[in-house]
């Protein structure tokens, strides 16, 4: 019986229920989307955008706080509007143990519902989504497939679960603290406006913005060492000093404006001032949450675009050859330290056909760091910090064989000389500073007078020197690299095939190092242009679809929770336009008194998101130097774009929430 | 004296062709400035129908209105608005206080929507609020006062703009004894020391006897005119109730 009056309840109560509805399914559906995302086969290569995984780890933290915190808050709201009808069912003779019976049944059902809807859509959109990017993007279709998570599902499930169960039990609480009288009286009531303490608020403000200082110099100070405690701290620190912000807040702007008579007493500010804060004494939790939703939203979508502007470059820089094959020299003790000899061991066939030049890169006993560190700038300084490596050599008559078959001119080095060169800016600036300072360089026991050309772009990114050929000979060789063309177009298919077999041979390399050392003497890493290509669209797809995908889907969400917000709140307030109305306030002015309420409620979070933003892009820019990734961060243009679709987005849903209170109160006094 | 409000001929209408209720049956008459003047009658006499459309709130079907010298029943929406918030004084019986803001604050909207200069404003309460004995509630919300306490206050908030004209509909129809007599000497007082002109409706004699000078409507025609002259409250209250009798209406109420 108490299941059927539950059910029947949700019919009656259904546009009450649609809000915590919708907000459980979105909930459910973006969930799963987050969790399914290990399972789209684009996103298996995420591995090697380090800064990013380690990104979408923490933020997977705050994921499941945002959605229990989004649950309780809809379940609330929910909770309050029903009062009387549970008074009611106490006045009847019903105990309040049944009632919490019946809400019990309630939010079960509802929550059934809403996670089979959220499960569905979120399964739909999870394909619909990746298509629309994959195609949007260019990127190579044939790798994504209708995949269904059973593991995203289970989780979802166990996730919600436990929600649910949290809800139930606050429900019951929350049921049985009541009064009889409270209940009855509910709707006479509005919400009670607590006059909080305007002192109160103004530490708490202060406080606040204490809090977020400390967050953001964690954040900053500990960028370049993230595995430390203090690091995911700061994310801690940011939101709880968020939560406090906007408790903060309404009290801290009333004070301050009261202080300003000529601001005060203008117009409807007074009322709309009162909207704000009597609203925020409630809701500062969700705003909160939104703050830091929209957050995220700005920073994947912003470092994922400049991934992606970056990645876009280095396929420019391309390497001019169809193929290269490293050998790697580990010991003295390897028996082969040649690519040829190598090759002809594996069965690779070097057809005439295929134009090749072999480097081979010696080691010397001088550290990098310590030949740089002196005339280093900061950055530089940072990664040297972390670098042990030594400096390599390469045979000036390779180096040649090589430029020869790029199709450059060739260097002239004398007896005495060394050519130092790289591709880094950094390293280039360091560069020109030593020479200017030192013109000799002792390599194992001979000295050689220093020189650079700035001009010379090649193989290597980092610092390389080219030697005469006399000064390797006491020297160990470290590895040595065959770059191959391939004269004959037809031939190159051929070649693809040939290193995609060799490549095979030595299938996941790092993890089964000692097998295959073990099984050939040695081991080889080979590449293909074409497959070096392929490998960085791919790249560039999967940040993409990570920061654009997560970023819109969030970006939707906390619009949507605002709108919704505002719209249930609308009917509460259009007694309060009734009455101004009545005293002469006239509808443009009520318009533009509902728009100013509005935009505050919406730009409220995403002012201090976007403050929030630009303290985390700058700390990822610091991380991933720090980290010495390749692609450094670029900005400007991506937050632009980043800019356009947010504001897009946030704008149609401020514009729908405008449209919908004007008519709810209008339709009020009419 | 100066006239401020004349209706002449006001009929108002209500339903289609076949179906038609007539609210207001060609009601005339003048208020004139500093008059207290209440409207009786029984439930569906038409008098908050009356009220609404002196308000503009509603419309007449025909007939004028004019209010100050300026004909209400020709201006235009939004002129209409103006015209409201800077001629006209509201009373409601539920008070219409916003919940969100103090009683200070309350009473200065009166103000900033007409966009007065901060300090006339706050000197403008400070005085009206000594009037009506509220000075010491101004800081606080509607839930923390008193029916009588919110009435006064929303007087306050009428009174604050000198308008030319206050109507009041049913404001003592929430209030306990007490708050009644004490909201309508208020009134009386305002009338007297400010100069206020007052259009009160209600259905209570001893509401109505507080007023200079009533008008009984029945079945959308007046009916008949009281005028207090020199007569006490008690002996004005007697004669309402004896046309009260005559009307045939709320006489029950009374006892």
């Amino acid at each position: 019986m108490y299941f059927n009056i539950a059910t029947n309840n949700i019919k009656k109560s259904f546009k009450d229920y649609a809000i915590y509805f919708i907000t459980l399914t979105l909930a459910v559906c973006i969930f799963y989307n987050f969790n399914s995302m290990n399972s789209q086969t684009v996103m298996q290569d995420m591995n090697r955008i380090d800064v990013l995984v380690k990104l979408i780890s923490y933020i997977s933290i705050f994921i499941s706080v945002i959605f229990g915190g989004l649950v309780i808050y809809a379940n609330n709201a929910l909770l309050k509007k029903r009062k009387k009808e549970f008074g009611i069912y106490t006045t009847l003779g019903m105990s309040k143990r049944k009632v919490s019976k019946i809400l019990t049944y309630e939010t079960f059902i509802v929550g059934i519902i809403s996670l089979g809807t959220g499960l569905l859509l979120g399964v739909i959109l999870s394909q619909g989504i990746s298509v629309i990017t994959g195609k949007l993007f260019e990127f190579n279709m044939d790798e994504y497939s209708f995949i269904i998570s059973t593991n995203a599902i289970f989780k979802t499930i166990i996730y919600f679960g436990a929600m649910f169960i949290l809800v139930m039990i606050f429900n019951t609480v929350a049921v049985s603290k009541h009064k009889l009288i409270d209940m009855i009286n509910a709707s006479k009531k509005s919400e009670e406006i607590k006059a909080r303490n305007p002192v109160i608020s103004v530490i708490i403000f202060i406080l606040s913005i204490a809090v977020l200082s400390r967050a953001y110099y964690l954040g900053w100070k500990y960028a370049s060492n993230p595995k430390n405690i203090n690091f995911p701290l700061s994310i801690v620190w940011g939101s709880a000093g968020t939560l406090l912000f906007f408790f903060g807040l309404a009290g801290f702007t009333l004070f301050m404006l009261k202080k300003n008579k000529q601001i005060y007493l203008k117009k409807l500010n007074i009322f709309v001032i009162k909207q704000f804060s009597n609203k925020i004494n409630t809701n500062f939790i969700s705003m909160g949450i939104i703050c830091l939703m929209l957050f995220t939203t700005i920073v994947m979508s912003s470092s994922s675009l400049s991934i992606k502007a970056q990645l876009e470059k280095e396929l420019e820089n391309l390497s001019p050859f169809d193929a290269n094959i490293e050998l790697s020299i580990r010991s003295d003790k390897q028996e082969v330290k040649d690519i040829e000899e190598a090759l002809k061991t594996v069965d690779f066939e070097l057809i005439p056909s295929y134009e090749y030049a072999v480097l081979d890169v010696y080691g010397t006993n001088i550290k990098v760091s310590d030949l740089l560190n002196e005339y280093a700038n900061k950055s530089l300084k940072e990664r040297l910090k972390k670098y042990v490596g030594k400096l390599g050599t390469i045979r000036v008559s390779q180096y040649n064989e090589m430029r020869k078959l790029k199709g450059y001119s060739t260097v002239e080095l004398k007896e005495n000389e060394v050519l130092l060169l790289t591709n880094d800016n950094d390293e280039k600036q360091a560069l020109n500073n030593l020479i200017n300072n030192k013109d000799e360089i002792n390599i194992n026991g001979n000295k050689y007078s220093l020189k650079i050309d700035k001009q010379l772009k090649d193989i290597e990114y980092n610092l390389i020197t080219i030697v005469p050929d006399s000064a390797v000979e006491n020297m160990d060789k470290s590895n040595s690299t065959m770059y191959i063309n391939s004269l004959n177009e037809v031939k190159k298919q051929e070649l693809e095939e040939d290193v995609k077999e060799l490549r095979q041979k030595f299938a996941n390399i790092d993890y089964n190092y000692d097998e295959l050392l073990n099984k050939y003497g040695f081991i080889i890493r080979a590449e293909t242009k074409t497959q070096i290509y392929n490998e960085t669209k791919s790249a560039i797809g999967t940040s993409l679809y990570i920061g654009i995908y997560l970023g819109f889907v969030f970006l939707i969400a906390s619009a949507a929770v605002l709108a919704i917000q505002q719209l249930t709140e609308a009917s509460d307030s259009a007694s309060r336009y009734k009455t101004l109305k009545k005293i002469g306030v006239s509808d443009n002015m009520i318009s533009k008194t509902i728009f100013t309420q509005i935009l505050i409620h919406f730009m409220a979070p995403l002012m201090l998101a976007i403050v929030h933003s630009i303290v985390a892009l700058a700390i990822v820019g610091k991380m991933s130097r720090n980290v010495g990734l390749a692609f450094l961060f670029k900005l400007g243009p991506t937050i632009f774009i980043t800019g356009i679709i947010v504001i897009g987005v946030y704008g149609s849903y401020l514009y729908a929430a405008y449209t919908g209170y004007k008519n709810i109160v209008k339709n009020d006094y009419n | 004296m100066k006239n401020i409000l004349s209706v002449e001929n006001v009929e108002k209408y209500y339903g289609k062709k076949e179906v038609i209720t007539k609210a207001l049956d060609g009601i005339s008459f003048k208020v004139d400035k500093a008059e207290f003047v209440g409207i009786m009658g029984p439930s569906g006499s038409g008098k908050t129908t009356l009220l609404n459309c002196i308000a503009t709130i509603d419309n007449v079907t025909t007939g004028n209105i004019t209010i100050n010298n300026y004909e209400i029943t020709k201006l235009k929406s939004k002129k209409l608005d103006k015209f409201r918030r800077d001629e006209l004084g509201f009373i409601f019986q539920d008070f219409n206080l916003l919940d969100t803001l103090t009683g200070y604050e309350n009473i200065a909207l009166a103000l900033t929507i007409q966009e007065r200069k901060p300090k006339e404003i706050d000197s403008l309460i400070k005085k009206v609020a000594e009037t009506l004995g509220i000075l010491d509630i101004l800081n606080k919300y509607p839930y923390q006062m008193s029916g009588g306490q919110k009435q006064r206050v929303a007087c306050a908030r009428a009174i604050v703009t000198n308008p030319s004209l206050i109507l009041a509909d049913e404001p003592t129809g929430a209030l306990d004894s007490k708050s009644a007599r004490l909201l309508l000497e208020s009134l009386e007082k305002l009338n007297g020391d400010l100069e206020a002109t007052i259009l009160l409706v209600t259905h209570d004699a001893f509401t109505a006897s507080y007023t200079n000078r009533i008008l009984f409507i029945k079945d959308g025609k007046i009916f008949n005119e009281l005028v207090r002259g020199n007569d006490s409250r008690k002996e004005f209250f007697n004669r309402i109730i004896e046309v009260m009798t005559l009307l045939g209406g709320d006489v029950d109420n009374v006892f």
